[in-house]
């Protein structure tokens, strides 16, 4: 009985066709090796040394919009990953899965996702890797002929005013990308460029030299002389060089700049990240 | 008739005092002589034994056709009269499908009288409706062959249908029909008792259509029309209709209980009032179940009754019919085939979430119809009908998890998907039709005309929220408060006519006018962040438009015993009402169906009928499961293209078999429209479309019979009965197909006097199976990334399991 | 068997009048906040950081309208002209701008454009041959010209691009340190070319619009006027969203009381400081967004909608089923 069964089964079976499959496509990411310096505002060359980005998950959809209008998407990768975004080589992260079929926009996020069911957005396992940041950078901006070593390191996340429950990253219209993903897909890279990520912080504004004013810092740097102020009054002053380290407005005495929330810096990065230039993403990669 | 001789009233009954009515099909031969005696309205059995003891002796004049006389089977009535207080016995006055000019003197035991023309009146059918070749009419013999779980799997009997249960007791079944996946009811037509089952925008699918009211017992016919052939045919006859008829062949009293495995139970009490026709009875019953795995409990309780007035043959008969019923279940939803393969969750259990804990349904229906019929002197005859209907249905269920975001409340989401449906629709209607004397213009050319209409109206009050599982059923968004009344009117006219005794055309056209008026409370919703002080939320239209087309059918008899059938028809179903624009001409989906078979039944009437046909079924726009919301979306045009080989027969007085077999290659013409979320939805021509099963497969079996001499008081009798049903793979949407469905279910009896015992088993092999399969996106996971592709969702299938029965008929 | 014919003829009659052609009228309405403007307030509608803004113009171009019938995608129609017009000048009731006629009976896609005004744009007239002219010759999608207006409201421009005059009264400084000074009334004229194609448009999930035979139908094409304020790039729905404007007061590097386009590309968005973490900036149309005028240009191309809510996907792909 059952060798009939399994016979009427394989003999309906073999004509069923509804235009679409499963699939699963390999996922790798890579990053961009800096050739030279980067070219940073106001004239600031940048050395990285570190660009590690948290990524994933991934969502690749039908609709030229992501988002929102992508409940039901074709492909997905819903892990995430540590990028070494200066590693030219690719690095096989994992399989895209999902069904056959166009993809024309994508969507992705960094290691920090928004949940319908919680407040808080969730840390995935690259985040942690992180110290719970998205991004994480060090590196050297030369200002005119100083050095200024930097660390910067910020989740990046939908925040309480903005959406939920959707990646931070979408693809825009200005992008090209559009792809019939069949079963015979090699693989997808997506390879990250970390150079626009520090090009917009004002590295040069940390090495202003003033002194206590009414309206200045409440740290000022006269050259390489800190000044602890209250008001107009110099309070305190120390010689950053003879301690080996720069003097940075608003923070004083330090060996590096590490860029703090709400400043400059770490907005800019934030900026570049989700609205500066976008990945790569190239089709038919096989590893 | 040339020779009739009484039935004997039983000497062991004759102190019981009772005047049953025991009505017989019988074949009778082109010799006159008698054929196979089948008890179609039981009287007990030394009544029954003494009917066909007295028929079997009886003669007849054969039926003809032109000059030829043919096998024929007739229904006879005969009704016994319980004896006078006097010693001597009273024998019955035996009657033959329509009034005898005078009862045959009951001391004569044999009596010449003249010859009755069974052939022309009595139980004739008032009108054809066994028009395309994939027309089914299952007796009642044969739907009890096999055991039910339900009465409405009596359904799976039909060639090409299949109907299982994936959301409980309280939600209507899923139907299949050659090539449709009928989901509750959208393409399918069904009528009980003359009462139309289907709801006109019903919150959880177009037509919806509940047969939990049904009692098997009560189920005494069944017509299957494959395809829209009869200008009868109305709304939702799209891959056809099924017309059930109620009845109750054995009279008297019956009480019967049934215990089985998961703890279910059934109680069913019917009585049959001896002396009255076969249609009139009342029956009830209760049932309840633990069910076979988590949030499968459910309980039903209906009540039936139906009763005609009026002699058989008299020129107007009334049947009055109501019906009553109630059911609560509880879901367990769909479970995600990757969670259950990972040990997240059972194959036949649910979520551990409020949300999917949460999940149940609630169904009541009243219904209630008067059908007069008038038979004219001349062979002209007409019906009339007035019906009215209430449903009450409450539903909620959670296809999706956690993804839903609330549309009214600001940043409120990720309460549980937990969807509440409810519905409401008051329903009138009537119906006419009458149908004229047979002209005979030529000597080669002979038929009859019909006009008729159908009306009804529907008001309809539908929501559609989410809940709250965690805080008691808290509503944390609005997604549906309509209030619908909608019309449909058809009016139709067909010609049955003879050409030669070789050639019959029916030619019809119906057209249906539809107009609809909808409230829809939510309509121009403002989202939160739009200002929303310039104009009041709501949006209310209306809507008219006009189905039409022909009805045609042409069937070729070269032979007594075989039959060419061709046929064409165009039907509608009516859209979805909240789908309407103001204005619009409401677009309902065209339906073009065409068929070409033949049917050989060869040997003596009733030995063996063989079906085969082919079919084709166009729709103007089709549409398809939309679990996420919990709604049908159109897909666009589509068509069905297969066959049908079905066999039944009886091939001795105490076996009977049917086997069918249809298979259907079902494909998308053309692009489903773009969305935003599917600017270019992926089509390839002749894509095969989702959730229906190429190949379905039906076989009956069953044995019955005495197994001590009949006429006794507590004759023993026995039955064996088997049924199968496979449904191949069906494919699902974005790729892949389901798993297959073997189903067979055994049944043993015995019967011994008033007494009888059965046991049946239910899914014998044990197969597990899913009962509905999805695919789509869901999140039931809140500690990971919401998976957004589409997931094989399923919902199981009951595992075997056992009902013993005890009843008692008196 | 006369009553038959009788019959047969009303139902041929029905029949016949199924499958017919009807018309489409194509009307584009100002929404409400452009006629009458946002309000400071802690409303989902309002501005939350307390200014007031109103238009006196607000020009776009629109059109080419195009169709193609759901059951037969070949069977396409179109409006090709595409019109400047001053929605703040437009009736509540629309102004229909479009008419297809001949079309067959049934549900029909809809796509449009806003489209540059340089090439072939009509104008209507709501528009004054200027601002026509100037719409023309900077090929603009849109003209916004009004003002925002808070009592104690200041404009706070990074320092480092700020060139305040000697007279600005300056009233403490933000989270940055820069300075603001007062700026109570700040006039915004803001040209900007945004060219998108919306579509398919639908709307509570049905798509496109539906032809009846015999009649004519109306549609409205609905321009959200109010995406400027808006703290990120929602699609789908857009409960939720934030509308704030401090941020475009500090666009005013010269405290002059007006916003203008040069001021806006002058300025990158991370230099602004209050377009911070309650901003998200990954859903932009327009990547990578460099300056403010590319944000400007971003917000705009998401304003496109459809009777009133419905949903237009934003540079989608062409009617092509291939």
């Amino acid at each position: 009985m059952s060798r009939w069964i399994a016979l009427l089964g394989a003999l309906a079976c073999a004509c069923v066709d509804t235009g679409g499959g499963a699939v699963a496509v390999p996922l790798y990411v890579a990053g961009t090796a800096q050739a030279g310096p980067i070219d940073g505002k106001d004239g600031v060359t940048i050395e990285l040394a570190r660009a590690e980005l948290a990524f994933g998950p991934l969502y690749l959809c039908a609709g030229a919009q992501a988002g929102e209008l992508c409940e039901t998407a074709r492909l997905e990768w819903l892990e995430s990953a540590v990028v070494d975004a200066l590693d030219d080589a690719p690095r096989e992260v994992g399989a895209l899965t999902g069904v056959t079929g166009w993809v024309r926009s994508w969507m992705f996020d960094l290691g920090v996702t928004s949940l319908l069911t919680r407040d808080e957005p969730l840390a995935l396992a690259a985040a942690d890797a992180l110290d719970g940041a998205s991004v994480a950078l060090e590196g050297v901006a030369h200002v005119g002929d100083v050095a200024l070593p930097f660390r910067a390191a910020a989740p990046i996340q939908q925040e309480e005013q903005t959406e939920r429950g959707v990646p931070v990253l979408r693809k825009s219209a200005s992008e090209e990308f559009e792809h019939e993903v069949t079963v015979a897909e090699a693989g997808l890279l997506v390879r990250f460029d970390p150079a626009p990520w520090v090009a917009q912080i004002d590295f040069a504004s940390y090495l202003v030299e003033e002194t206590c004013s009414i309206d200045g810092p409440t740290i000022a740097c006269a050259g390489a002389v800190e000044q602890r102020c209250a008001g107009a009054d110099v309070e305190a002053t120390r010689d950053c060089a003879a301690l080996d380290a720069l003097c940075l407005r608003g923070i004083g005495c330090a060996s590096e700049l590490e860029l703090e929330a709400g400043g400059q810096g770490l907005k800019a990065i934030r900026d570049q990240v989700v609205a500066g230039p976008r990945p790569t993403f190239t089709w038919g990669y096989e590893g | 008739m040339l020779e009739q001789v009484d039935a004997v009233y039983p000497t062991e009954a004759r102190d019981r005092g009772r005047s049953p009515v025991v009505e017989l099909n019988v074949t009778v031969l082109a010799d006159g002589s008698i054929g196979e005696v089948a008890v179609h309205t039981s009287g007990g059995p030394p009544f029954d034994a003494a009917a066909i003891d007295a028929v079997r002796a009886w003669r007849f004049e054969p039926a003809r056709r032109g000059e030829e006389a043919i096998d024929s089977r007739i229904r006879v009535r005969v009704q016994f009269t319980a004896p006078a207080p006097a010693p001597e016995p009273e024998p019955p006055a035996p009657d033959v499908d329509e009034p005898s000019p005078a009862p045959p003197d009951a001391a004569t035991p044999t009596a010449e009288e003249a010859p009755i023309d069974v052939t022309v009146r009595g139980e004739r059918s008032l009108r054809t409706e066994d028009r395309g070749a994939s027309s089914f009419t299952i007796d009642r013999d044969l739907l009890e062959a096999a055991p039910r779980q339900e009465a409405a799997e009596v359904l799976r009997s039909a060639p090409g249908v299949y109907i299982g249960r994936g959301e409980g007791l309280a939600v209507a079944h899923h139907y299949m029909l050659r090539g449709f996946d009928a989901e509750h009811g959208q393409d399918i037509e069904m009528r009980v008792g003359g009462l139309p089952v289907n709801l006109p925008s019903h919150v959880h699918g177009q037509g919806y259509a509940d047969l939990g009211f049904l009692i098997a017992e009560t189920v005494d016919e069944l017509r299957v029309h494959e395809g829209v052939y009869d200008p009868r045919q109305g709304d939702f006859a799209v891959a056809g209709t099924f017309d059930l008829r109620l009845g109750a062949r054995d009279r008297g009293f019956r009480i019967a209980s049934s215990y089985g495995r998961f703890n279910t139970f059934r109680q069913l009490v019917m009585w049959a009032p001896d002396e009255q026709p076969g249609e009139t009875f009342a029956a009830a019953q209760y049932s309840r179940t633990d069910g076979f795995g988590e949030r499968r409990q459910g309980q039903s309780a209906s009540g039936v009754a139906q009763a005609m007035f009026g002699e058989t043959g008299a020129a107007w008969r009334h049947r009055i019919i109501t019906v009553m019923h109630g059911a609560r279940a509880e879901l367990a939803g769909v479970v995600r085939a990757d969670d259950v393969e990972a040990g997240v969750v059972d194959y036949y259990g649910a979520y551990p979430y409020p949300t999917a804990r949460a999940q149940d349904a609630l169904a009541g229906r009243v219904m209630a119809g008067y059908f007069p019929e008038y038979r004219g002197a001349r062979g002209d005859n007409a019906q009339l009908g007035v019906w009215l209907g209430f449903d009450d249905f409450r539903l909620q269920e959670n296809f999706t998890g956690f993804t839903q975001i609330s549309q009214t409340l600001e940043g409120v989401s990720g309460r549980g998907d937990l969807i509440e449906q409810q519905n409401r629709t008051f329903s009138i209607g009537a119906e006419s039709r009458y149908r004229t004397r047979p002209y005979r213009p030529a000597w080669w050319a002979e038929g009859t005309v019909e006009l008729g209409f159908t009306g009804r109206f529907d008001a309809i009050s539908q929501t559609q929220s989410l809940l709250d599982a965690t805080v008691r059923g808290q509503t944390w968004d609005r997604r549906i408060d309509a209030t619908i009344h909608g019309a449909d009117l058809g009016l139709y006219g067909d010609l049955d006519w003879r050409f030669t005794r070789y050639l019959r055309l029916r030619l019809g056209m119906r057209a249906d006018v539809l107009f609809y008026d909808i409230d829809d409370r939510l309509g121009n919703f403002v989202p939160l962040s739009r200002p929303d002080d310039t104009f009041l939320q709501g949006f209310r239209r209306d809507a008219y438009g006009v189905a039409a087309g022909p009805r045609t059918s042409a069937e070729v008899t070269p032979l007594p015993w075989l039959s060419l059938r061709v046929a064409y028809g165009e039907g509608y179903r009516s859209p979805q009402a909240r789908t309407l624009d103001d204005g619009e001409r409401a677009p309902y989906t065209k339906v073009r169906s065409g068929d070409l078979g033949l049917r050989l039944s060869p040997g003596r009437a009733g030995l063996v009928t063989v079906t085969a046909a082919g079919f084709y079924t166009h729709l103007s726009d089709d549409v398809v499961f939309e679990p996420r919301e919990g709604r049908l979306e159109r897909v666009g045009a589509t068509r069905r293209l297969g066959g049908v080989l079905a066999a039944e027969a009886r091939p001795l007085s105490w076996l009977i078999g049917q086997l069918s077999l249809t298979y259907v290659d079902a494909a998308l013409l053309e692009p489903p429209p773009a969305t935003a979320e599917e600017p270019q939805p992926p089509f390839t021509p002749g894509q095969n479309l989702p959730y229906v099963p190429p190949v379905v497969v039906r076989a009956d079996l069953g044995v019955a019979g005495p197994l001590a001499r009949q006429g006794r008081p507590w004759a023993l009798s026995g039955r064996l009965g088997a049924g199968f049903s496979y449904l191949s793979p069906r494919p699902l949407p974005y790729g892949g197909a389901s798993d297959h469905v073997p189903l067979l279910d055994v049944s043993a009896g015995l019967k011994f006097g008033p007494l009888d015992l059965g046991a049946s088993v239910f899914n014998a092999l044990n197969h597990r199976y899913a009962a509905i399969e999805y695919n789509f996106a869901s999140d039931w996971d809140l500690a990971s990334p919401r998976p957004r592709t589409p997931a094989r969702h399923i919902a199981a299938g009951a595992p075997l399991s056992f009902l013993i029965t005890l009843g008692v008929s008196l | 068997m006369r009553h038959l014919t009788l019959l047969a003829l009303a139902l041929a009659a029905c029949g016949g009048s199924l499958g017919g052609e009807g018309s489409l009228e194509v009307l584009i309405e100002a929404e409400d906040v452009i006629v009458a403007g946002l309000d400071p307030g802690d409303g989902p509608a309002d501005i939350r950081d307390g200014w007031q803004l109103r238009f006196d113009a607000y020009l776009v171009t629109v059109g080419a309208i195009d169709l193609h019938q759901s059951d037969d995608p070949a069977l396409a129609a179109a409006a090709a002209d595409v019109y400047v017009i001053d929605l703040t000048q437009v009736p509540s009731s629309g102004a229909t701008l479009w008419q297809l006629d001949a079309l067959a009976e049934g549900r029909w896609e809809l796509h449009y454009e806003t489209a540059g005004a340089g090439d072939g744009a009509l104008r209507h007239d709501s528009v004054d041959a200027d601002d026509f002219a100037r719409m023309q010759d900077e090929d603009w999608t849109y003209l916004l010209r009004g003002a925002l207006r808070k009592d104690d409201g200041a404009s706070c421009p990074p320092a480092s691009l700020a060139s305040p005059p000697a007279t600005a009264a300056q009233v403490g400084e933000n989270a940055a340190g820069d300075p603001c000074y007062e700026n109570p009334v700040i006039t915004l004229e803001l040209g900007a070319a945004a060219e998108t194609r919306y579509g398919p448009c639908e709307v509570d999930g049905v798509p496109g619009v539906s032809v009846t035979a015999g009649a004519t139908q109306t549609v409205a094409i609905t321009i959200h006027g109010d995406h400027l304020l808006f703290n990120g790039f929602p699609e789908g729905g857009e409960g939720g969203t934030l509308r704030l404007a401090q941020w475009l007061a500090d666009c005013d590097l010269d405290v002059d009381g007006a916003v203008t386009l040069a001021e806006l590309a002058a300025i990158a968005p991370s230099e602004l400081v209050e377009l911070d973490e309650r901003f998200q900036l990954g859903g932009s149309p327009i990547t990578p967004l460099t300056t403010m005028e590319d944000y400007v240009r971003a917000q705009l191309k998401t304003q496109g909608h459809f009777q009133g809510e419905g949903e237009c996907p934003a540079d989608g792909v062409g009617h092509d089923h291939g």
